[in-house]
């Protein structure tokens, strides 16, 4: 009954080159991260240094911005994508990635930034440094694991994403996740193809799970990139 | 006030970003904007959809079956995750290759553990469908073509994926607590009841509380995995209100309508969100 066999890991599926697919969640995802988290870095490294009165509700808006209704982001996108001919590019898929993870790394590198004292980088320019530089030899060289933390959340989330990928992307720029329907249209569901596909699509997210365990593993009570991970 | 300065680029875009689209949906919810109209032009027609929200009863329907399917699910998910992490934070070092195990649904993508669940439970060549109809307990053949079940079904599937996440949520506040907390009370000759009851419940109960807000919102807005498992179906059984919106923006084309049930659910979720941190922080601090 059940046999085991390598046929379902094949270079091409219904005309669609495995290879290809994982080339296109590989620009959408790493772009996209790398653009949500230096904008959500320059916007949390704003708010740590002005007044902490509007920061206090930053984790509301936030929260209520990740558990907005999805249409709230797919509709005008859709919209905006569909009439600037925008629609069916890899800078479409790009954006709205970008436009959805942007909640998360500006409230994890907001947190992040407001653990390093402030009298570092005081210290810094003190010692001669111009304010520029001391933020970077201070403030953002020691975030600079948060930040990357941040970017792998965010590498992760974009490649898991799935109803934007799908509406927006065309054929030739389709990521693999949005791609996976596509093994189970009704009558003719090849699930063998779908598994092996399935299982390709959750590699950085097994590469995230062992990530965290050793994080645990390392500090049991290390909030921040686990809290991260959480709200994501 | 250099550093607001060098960050103001960066602030603007993230702001135009999250600004435009918003007010693009504002603005499409007062017009009768529709991709299957011909000439694809909107009229201004200022609160006609959002009269036409008050006496749509399918959209009722949906809000309701979503809140149930959200108390249900959040409800199953903060008590077994919470007792998973108590079994796991309780057995300590030993315990912690399966926590990898059990972290893993809860990274999986949405759509994948609902293409995933549609594999098991599917009535022709699910597993599941087929272990219960050889016992003879699915009279009808079908798991996810009968109305109750298909419902059930999703709530398990729901559970499954995000059990794990109040799960680990819980278990870094377990081992958050200080170990000299326990032991000197122990010393002063609490018991071990006693000990969960007055020093690590009210210590986690914050955290299971954020937890159920985090996962309640996140259940209200769940799209990906009843849209593969059941597609909304049976006879709308399982149409949650994403997949309300999602059909009626991207099948029927009516972009202006779904602009208006999303802005009103963007008010609602603003209430809800601010509602649910306020009570949950004045109950559990």
């Amino acid at each position: 009954m059940f046999r085991p066999t390598l046929e379902n890991i094949r270079a091409e599926y219904n005309g669609v080159a495995l290879a290809d697919l994982v080339r296109n969640s590989l620009i959408i995802a790493s772009v996209s991260a790398a653009l949500s988290t230096i904008i959500g870095a320059a916007a949390a490294y704003g708010i740590t240094r002005s007044s902490a009165r509007w920061a206090s509700n930053l984790f509301w808006l936030v929260l209520s911005s990740r558990m907005a209704p999805l249409t709230v982001f797919t509709v005008p996108l859709f919209f905006m994508f569909a009439y600037t001919g925008m629609r069916g590019t890899y800078a479409a898929v790009i954006l709205a990635h970008t436009v959805a993870n942007l909640s998360l790394s500006l409230w994890f590198l907001w947190r992040a930034f407001g653990r390093i004292p402030r009298s570092l980088e005081i210290a810094a320019q003190i010692d001669g440094a111009t304010p520029f530089r001391a933020a970077l030899s201070t403030t953002w060289r020691l975030s600079l694991p948060a930040i990357a933390t941040c970017y792998f959340l965010c590498f992760v989330l974009s490649w898991n994403e799935f109803t934007f990928a799908s509406l927006v992307s065309a054929a030739d720029t389709r990521p693999i996740t949005a791609s996976l329907p596509a093994f189970m249209a009704q009558g003719s569901s090849q699930w063998g193809a779908f598994a092996a596909v399935a299982s390709l699509s959750a590699f950085p997210t097994l590469i995230l799970a062992a990530l965290i365990v050793r994080l645990f593993r390392a500090n049991p009570a290390n909030h921040q990139s686990l809290e991260g991970a959480a709200i994501g | 006030l250099h550093g607001i300065a060098s960050t103001l680029p960066a602030a603007l875009v993230a702001l135009v970003l999250g600004c435009l689209p918003f007010l693009v949906l504002v603005i499409l919810s007062f017009t009768n904007f529709s991709f299957s109209l011909p000439d694809r032009s909107g009229r201004w027609v200022g609160f006609d959809n959002y009269e036409r929200i008050l006496s749509d009863s399918e959209l009722g329907a949906a809000v309701l079956r979503t809140g149930l399917f959200a108390a249900i699910a959040v409800s199953i998910e903060a008590m077994l995750g919470t007792a998973l992490a108590f079994c796991v934070w309780l057995r300590g070092g030993r315990a912690k290759l399966c926590v990898l195990f059990l972290v893993l649904p809860c990274l999986l993508a949405p759509v994948t553990a609902g293409l995933l669940g549609r594999l098991l439970f599917h009535g022709d060549y699910g597993p599941i469908a087929y272990a219960l109809q050889r016992i003879g307990a699915l009279p009808g053949g079908t798991i996810l073509g009968d109305t109750t079940l298909a419902f059930t079904a999703l709530l398990l599937l729901d559970c499954w994926q995000w059990t794990p996440l109040v799960f680990l949520m819980v278990l870094v506040a377990l081992h958050s607590i200080p170990q000299g907390l326990i032991l000197s009370a122990r010393i002063d000759g609490a018991s071990t009841g006693r000990i969960l009851r007055s020093i690590v419940l009210p210590i986690i109960a914050p955290t299971i509380g954020l937890a159920a807000v985090i996962r309640f919102l996140d259940a209200m807005r769940e799209f990906e995995k009843v849209f593969y498992l059941t597609g909304g179906g049976p006879a709308s059984s399982t149409e949650v209100l994403a997949v309300y919106s999602h059909r009626i923006a991207f099948d029927h084309g009516n972009v202006a309508y779904a602009a208006a049930i999303a802005v009103v659910g963007l008010l609602g979720t603003l209430v809800l969100t601010r509602l649910l941190l306020t009570s949950a922080r004045r109950i559990l601090l």
